[in-house]
């Protein structure tokens, strides 16, 4: 049979060491966790080249969730289902928002939280979100690479650009996510991240404040084709800032956000650029009113 | 690649990719005239299955994804007792789904009563939020599910009782 019309092997490890030690024996093979980005793909089926597929379907220990007084240990093909149903109450609102918003049951009961991470090309849902936690992610490469095990942060899995960082003998097997207490949580899908990545922004917010100031601050925006936005002058201009916010105040931080926006990317569209000045403003408002009805 | 699974009710092996998605296998070789080969990217949900009883986009799923396991279409499904319950529900709230989307629709209400006779409307919607044929509003949705499942509900304590 010619290679181009060749049915894919599928490998199934049931282990770790044997998915990591075919990992490296075969680094161009295709990852498989719960598929429905790669069979969302126009070119998935057929495929024109020949390629193998290693499905980690039955590796028991990357679904694995386990959780400590200090953090939320999760396997990487944990699926999105599982983890709303275990961390129904301890998961951050910001986390949990976002992980409901991935789509319906029938998406969410196939889709990972690895694969959520990992799509290449795409930064979804989660990436933007847990970035503004203390997120660490586990990496494990075969033994040949003289490397088993690394904990990276989160960020440091992404180029500027939006690209993966994962080199070609590792798999990403576990995500941890250390609790941290914020009283003013939100996220926010503006249009459809997965059906049209050019038009659509990802606003997640993380802040704690007292009726007169706000002490913690974080924000990104994720941006699907291009990657993830955070901008630690515009952070450190609501950190500390005396509540509620002045209408004076509200437009030069808008003014800040617009300025690192063009800065941070020309391929933003101005429907993308719109949407997430609307919704950095709208959450500015909304944090002044939280602080007025304290 | 040798594909051994039970297609309502019927155990079938067929030789196909194996990454072939479950929706082309059941159209192309199983003959199943149910499914609606929208738009193959788990965007319009109108080619839902039930695989081991649990709603699934066929289009997401791979052939081989399904070895050993049990695929219900509505062309089984619509003999049971749980399609008659939510026939039955959705004709009480007089929210009958158009011919294109029934059998989907009728599978994921399928999915949300077979775990919660009385779900949250929340759940419903969310459940649905998939699909995307208009034909009815998201209340007549909720009603016709809610219904579905007070129909499902006094069948399952019927059975229970005797």
């Amino acid at each position: 049979m010619p290679a181009v019309n060749r049915s894919p092997v599928v490998y199934t490890p049931s282990t770790v060491s044997e998915l990591l030690e075919l990992r490296t024996r075969m680094p161009q093979a295709t990852i498989w966790a719960g598929g429905t980005a790669l069979m969302s793909r126009y070119y998935f089926y057929p495929y024109p080249l020949s390629r193998d597929i290693i499905s980690l379907g039955k590796v028991a220990e990357l679904s694995r969730i386990t959780r400590t007084e200090r953090y939320l240990d999760i396997g990487s093909t944990a699926t999105i289902e599982q983890i709303l149903t275990v961390g129904h109450h301890i998961l951050p609102p910001l986390l949990a928002r976002a992980l409901r918003q991935i789509g319906p049951p029938t998406l969410t009961s196939r889709a990972t939280i690895g694969g959520n991470l990992c799509i290449p090309d795409l930064r979804l849902n989660l990436s933007a979100s847990l970035s503004l936690f203390q997120v660490q992610v586990e990496l494990r490469g075969g033994k040949r690479f003289g490397q088993q095990s690394r904990w990276i942060p989160l960020n440091r899995l992404y180029q500027k650009e939006g690209g993966l960082l994962i080199q070609d003998h590792e798999v990403l097997t576990r995500i941890r996510i250390t609790f941290d207490e914020g009283d003013f949580q939100q996220f926010q899908q503006i249009g459809f991240p997965y059906r049209y990545p050019e038009e659509a922004v990802l606003f997640s917010l993380f802040a704690r404040h007292s009726q007169s100031s706000v002490s913690d601050y974080r924000l990104a925006f994720t941006f699907p084709r291009i990657g993830i936005f955070r901008d630690r002058d515009i952070e450190s201009a609501v950190t500390n800032q005396s509540l509620p916010l002045m209408h004076g105040d509200i437009a030069e931080i808008s003014d800040l956000l617009r300025r690192s926006l063009h800065h941070f990317s020309s391929r933003i569209a101005p429907i993308q650029y719109a949407r997430s000045i609307r919704a950095f403003e709208r959450s500015l408002t909304l944090l002044n009113t939280r602080s007025v009805s304290r | 690649m040798n594909i051994t699974c039970t297609i309502n009710g019927k155990q079938a092996v067929y030789q196909v990719s194996s990454d072939m998605p479950l929706l082309d296998l059941l159209i192309d070789n199983a003959h199943i005239t149910s499914l609606r080969p929208g738009c193959r990217k788990g965007h319009c949900g109108s080619c839902i299955v039930l695989i081991d009883d649990r709603p699934a986009l066929s289009c997401l799923v791979p052939v081989f994804d399904i070895r050993g396991r049990d695929i219900i279409t509505f062309e089984r499904f619509q003999r049971t007792r749980d399609s008659t319950d939510i026939r039955k529900g959705f004709e009480q709230a007089e929210a009958v789904p158009c011919s294109y989307c029934y059998p989907s629709k009728t599978l994921i209400t399928h999915g949300i009563i077979s775990r919660n006779v009385n779900p949250e409307p929340d759940e419903i919607l969310a459940a649905f939020a998939l699909h995307a044929c208009t034909c009815l509003e998201p209340d007549q949705v909720v009603r016709g599910v809610l219904q579905a499942g007070s129909y499902r509900g006094r069948r399952r304590k019927y059975a229970r009782s005797k």
